[in-house]
């Protein structure tokens, strides 16, 4: 195959644009997948990604396509929908020369939009402007492509329209990918380059790689180092995905396919690496490498019985192969045991992890609140990150505090400016820009501390906008902050799972909220307990629970034996569930109550 | 004398005019037309009983509800069948349950007749108002003239009293005891109201109709319950009763001790050579299967919806979890022995540690729980439910 017939292209959208569904066009149109077979959206083969009609793992195909008497091999590269991964947007970009900009056309341009087309276009690749779901009656065709103009400089001519549900336009598409999208560059003849945009975990081959030909070329048999690790590995087997995988004799120019090579330790798999053989490895230089993963969101998990320990750590390692953009380190906490630090990409991939261990892995996790991480400027020494309140030092040690910021994009209506305004200076953010995307449609763009977008920003932000605003957010590096750690005490005992980092000005506010539910869910004992939430030294908020009266049941005969023989064991099998501090007995869903984000207000 | 084994039964007539509100018992409302059917399948499961259990002699008989004033026919009928099929002590203790409303003298007459030696009044209150709010037809003049009335016939009366109601307050609650000692019955019991899922009462406090139970209210009218009738000669010998000197009810004495006890009719469970099994709840299915033969051997009975036989440490645990209730307590030698499992060696840790909080307490080879612990009984019982030890349930397919 020249390398003049490929073009290797993403398509990138906002959640719900219609992506996956264009690409089950694309595949049926080019013989990929036989259209009475297909299950609806064939790329988003996890149960999870389905569920959520979000593609989270970058997954490739290979299409052949003949036009006007010339065969293409089109390489469909799909890449995640959520603001959450961007970075696994850039890995499956690097592989590409062009992207199809999916907007819906009732929906029209919204803040992933904008940024996807940025990050596209910093990668130099050509963007063709696809309009999707022109069948449908709240279809705005007309006004979006103004949008489209407007917000990302495409030219209105360029849009193509297309209704990827009815396949209307998509031949139109597969037209344009040829005519537009030029083939990849690279010399057939120079040692091989390739590049590594993902890693899949497979319970019988090992890793497999994924991966763009760059220069050169790959083949079965061929001793290959991963420039990064500097692991040599035989290929196995080389092939292209159809989209099952299939076994080629090589992989070309500008070819993307996968390479087995009998890799079993996930950690020697860095994606962003450099394939080459191990004869050329000391000539060639890496590829740029990829941007590296940006954990900006941390959590604690914990098994929820301490004897799942070692099948937690099974779990995050298998995991970790398949998702090498979260880390973990080992924790204890006195209220949970022993656990793992996790570091995200943002609140949804701690979701989908979450949901990943929980489900694929069949264990009961707890999950401590989730926060950021925080510099510290020591009053001596050089200053240091920490990844978890608990190691916040006391505040006589701290010159500053330093928290990370970002830089929020929102399209809202124009109706909502005011409301989106409060909400952003309610969560500390100051105001940078406005601009109307169209007559009914504006574009904010605020600085704000990102632990004020975990904290439940984005359902305030869907609630304000009845669920049509959207948004994006960049880092923009750590700003000093008057932060504090709020302590939660039970019955005078610090439960570390539960303290966090707050502004000054909110201290009082969140310790409160936190006893409430703590108040709530805690049983009464024999005793009074007292609820605290303190900074520094100083008790902030207090709430108490009274001491039980009594607890018996008053009658027991015949009938009654089984039900109360049985409803004790399920008491006594709770109880063996609590964890005990301070002689007070806390329920997990006591934990999971206060840990939960604000659902109310 | 008889050397047969001795155990007791419980007969279950659920028939009532209407539900109460913090009722969760199996009745049935405007199904009065089927007593006789009702008592026919009785009888009939009532005779397949003895004949599977070999006939064994009953100290006790127990007619539960429901109402079973509400239809003393049907009694009488399933009496005579239960006569007819048992053999039933000279002295066996007879209980009827009644309310103040059914227990008219004719009614009361009857089964006196029939050799009923023991009334049992669901009086509840004596206060109007605390009756209305439980949705009790009869008022308070109505339930001392029904105890008089039973007090002329029985040779022993037990009243039922309930307490934590809202709305009442000690005051209230002191002149109820009052009332009831005054009337002269020979046992008394005081239920604590409960309130029960998937009643009407729970509903209404779930929706903020009626106000959640006080636990420091119901554990300050406990505790005067526990002072007033003592010093009137009732003394306490379980959780909720109370009685005169020999009065304590022989049939629900076979429950906390563990001791076999058959049952008959909806709902009804039995207890029989280390089985325990519960009748279907279902009036119309308790028809349809009383009189039908078992679908398999012998425990559980015909109309069994469940059943379970208990491996011998989850067996021990039930035995020392219902006998705590009773104030003597319970002998840990006599249910080792009782079940093949030494209780010192399965719970002797949990023993002393309730000890050491000071909720049980030992008498030589007694244990039995402390005044603190009678408070938080099911604290210091949870020590004797092994979770996993049991059998799982078998429901049976009906």
């Amino acid at each position: 195959m020249k390398t003049r017939s490929i073009r290797n292209f993403s398509i990138i959208a906002h959640i719900d644009h219609g992506k996956s569904t264009l690409a089950d066009r694309l595949l049926e149109l080019t013989g990929a997948i036989d259209p009475r077979k297909a299950c609806d959206q064939v790329l988003d083969s996890l149960s999870l990604e389905r569920e959520r009609g979000i593609t989270i793992k970058a997954k490739s195909v290979t299409l052949h396509y003949h036009h006007c008497d010339r065969d293409y091999v089109l390489n469909l590269i799909d890449t995640p929908g959520h603001v959450d991964f961007s970075y696994e947007v850039s890995k499956s970009l690097q592989a590409c020369e062009g992207v199809l900009l999916l907007v819906d056309a009732a929906q029209g341009v919204e803040a992933q939009t904008v940024a996807n087309a940025y990050l596209a276009d910093e990668a130099g690749l050509t963007i063709l402007p696809v309009l999707n779901k022109i069948d449908l009656a709240m279809a705005r065709p007309d006004e979006v492509e103004a949008e489209i103009e407007h917000s990302l400089a495409l030219e209105r001519e360029a849009v193509l329209r297309v209704s990827a549900k009815t396949g209307q336009g998509v031949p139109a598409v597969l037209e344009a990918i040829v005519a537009r999208i030029p083939p990849p560059g690279g010399d057939p003849a120079a040692p091989l380059r390739a590049l590594v945009f993902d890693s899949v975990f497979n319970d019988y081959r090992g890793v497999v790689l994924h991966v763009r030909i760059v220069d050169g070329r790959l083949g079965p048999g061929e001793r290959v180092r991963l420039m990064a690790s500097g692991r040599e590995y035989d290929v196995d087997e080389v092939g292209h995905f159809r989209p099952e995988l299939r076994k080629a004799r090589g992989l070309e120019t500008g070819e993307v396919g996968y390479v087995i090579a009998a890799i079993r330790d996930l950690k020697d798999v860095r994606v962003g690496d450099t394939l080459t053989t191990a004869r050329d490895a000391g000539r060639v230089a890496a590829l740029p490498g990829y941007r590296p993963p940006l954990h900006t969101v941390f959590c604690g998990f914990y098994p929820d019985v301490a004897t799942d320990y070692t099948a937690l750590r099974e779990a995050l390692d298998r995991l970790a192969l398949s998702d090498p953009s979260f880390s973990y380190l080992p924790e204890s906490s006195d209220a949970l045991g022993f656990g793992f630090r996790c570091g995200f990409l943002g609140l949804l991939h701690l979701e989908i992890v979450k949901e990943r261990l929980e489900r694929d892995h069949d264990l009961a996790l707890v999950q401590t609140l989730p926060n950021v991480s925080y510099e510290i400027v020591p009053a001596a020494g050089a200053p240091y990150r920490i990844d978890a309140p608990g190691k916040m030092p006391d505040a006589n040690l701290i010159r500053e505090i330093r928290e990370p910021v970002v830089l929020v994009s929102l399209i809202v209506g124009a109706d909502q400016v005011g409301g989106i305004m409060r909400l952003c200076i309610e969560r500390r953010g100051s105001f940078v820009s406005q601009e109307y995307i169209s007559t009914t449609r504006v574009r904010l763009q605020f600085r704000m501390p990102l632990s004020e977008i975990i904290h439940d920003f984005y359902d305030r932000l869907k609630s304000i906008t009845r669920g049509y605003g959207t948004m994006d957010y960049q880092f923009a590096g750590f700003a000093a902050a008057d932060l504090v750690r709020l302590r939660i005490l039970v019955a005078r005992s610090e439960i570390d799972a539960l303290s966090l980092v707050v502004h000054r000005s909110q201290a009082e506010y969140r310790g409160r909220k936190i006893l409430q539910k703590l108040r709530k869910e805690i049983p009464r004992h024999l005793f009074e307990v007292a609820l605290q939430a303190a900074v520094g030294g100083k008790i902030i908020a207090r709430e108490t629970i009274s001491a039980l009266s009594k607890d018996v049941t008053a009658k027991c005969y015949g009938g009654d034996v089984t039900r109360k023989r049985k409803l004790l064991e399920k008491q006594k099998e709770g109880k063996r569930r609590m964890r005990a501090v301070g002689g007070v007995e806390i329920p997990q869903k006591a934990f999971l109550a206060a840990l939960r984000t604000d659902e109310e207000n | 004398m008889d050397s047969r084994e001795m155990t007791g039964l419980y007969v279950h007539l659920p028939f009532c005019p209407r539900r109460c509100g913090y009722c969760d018992f199996a009745v049935v409302v405007g199904r009065e037309p089927e007593a006789e059917a009702y008592a026919e399948a009785l009888s009939a499961e009532v005779g397949w009983l003895a004949r599977t259990t070999g006939r064994p002699r009953l100290e006790s008989l127990y007619f539960g509800g429901g109402t079973p004033t509400r239809t003393p026919a049907a009694v009488l009928r399933v009496l005579a069948a239960v006569r007819a099929a048992f053999a039933v002590a000279d002295d066996a203790e007879v209980t009827v349950e009644a309310n103040p409303e059914s227990a008219t003298e004719e009614t009361l007459d009857r089964l006196r007749a029939a050799g009923v030696n023991r009334l049992s009044l669901g009086v509840q209150s004596f206060d109007d108002g605390c009756l209305r709010r439980l949705g009790r037809s009869h008022d308070a003049a109505a339930a001392g003239a029904a105890v008089q009335r039973a007090r002329e016939r029985f040779p022993e009366v037990s009243v039922d009293l309930m307490f934590g109601v809202p709305g009442t307050s000690a005051k209230s609650w002191r002149r109820d005891l009052e009332r009831a000692v005054a009337l002269g019955p020979d046992h008394v019991s005081t239920y604590c109201l409960t309130v029960e899922e998937h009643t009407p009462l729970a509903r209404a406090i779930r929706r903020g109709e009626a106000p959640p139970s006080e636990d420091a209210l119901e554990a300050a009218h406990m505790a005067l319950a526990a002072a007033f009738l003592p010093a009137c000669g009732y003394a306490r010998y379980e959780i909720s009763n109370y009685a005169r000197p020999g009065r304590a009810s022989r049939h629900n004495l076979r429950y906390w001790r563990n001791q076999s006890c058959l049952g008959a009719g909806v709902a009804a469970a039995a207890f029989w050579a280390g089985t325990r099994w519960t009748n279907t709840a279902d009036f119309d299915a308790y028809l349809a299967r009383a009189a039908g033969r078992p679908a398999a051997l012998f425990p559980p009975g015909p109309a069994a919806d469940f059943h379970e036989h208990l491996p011998p440490r989850a067996a021990l645990g039930e035995s020392i979890l219902v006998g705590l209730r009773l104030l003597e307590g319970v002998d840990l030698g006599a249910l080792s022995a009782r079940h093949g499992v030494s209780a010192e060696e399965t719970f002797g840790a949990a023993i002393r540690a309730e000890i050491e909080q000071g909720l049980l307490e030992r008498r030589g080879d007694r244990i039995a729980l402390t005044a603190r612990g009678l408070r938080f009984a099911n604290r210091v019982l949870m020590a004797f439910a092994l979770p996993g030890e049991g059998v799982r349930q078998s429901p049976r397919a009906s």
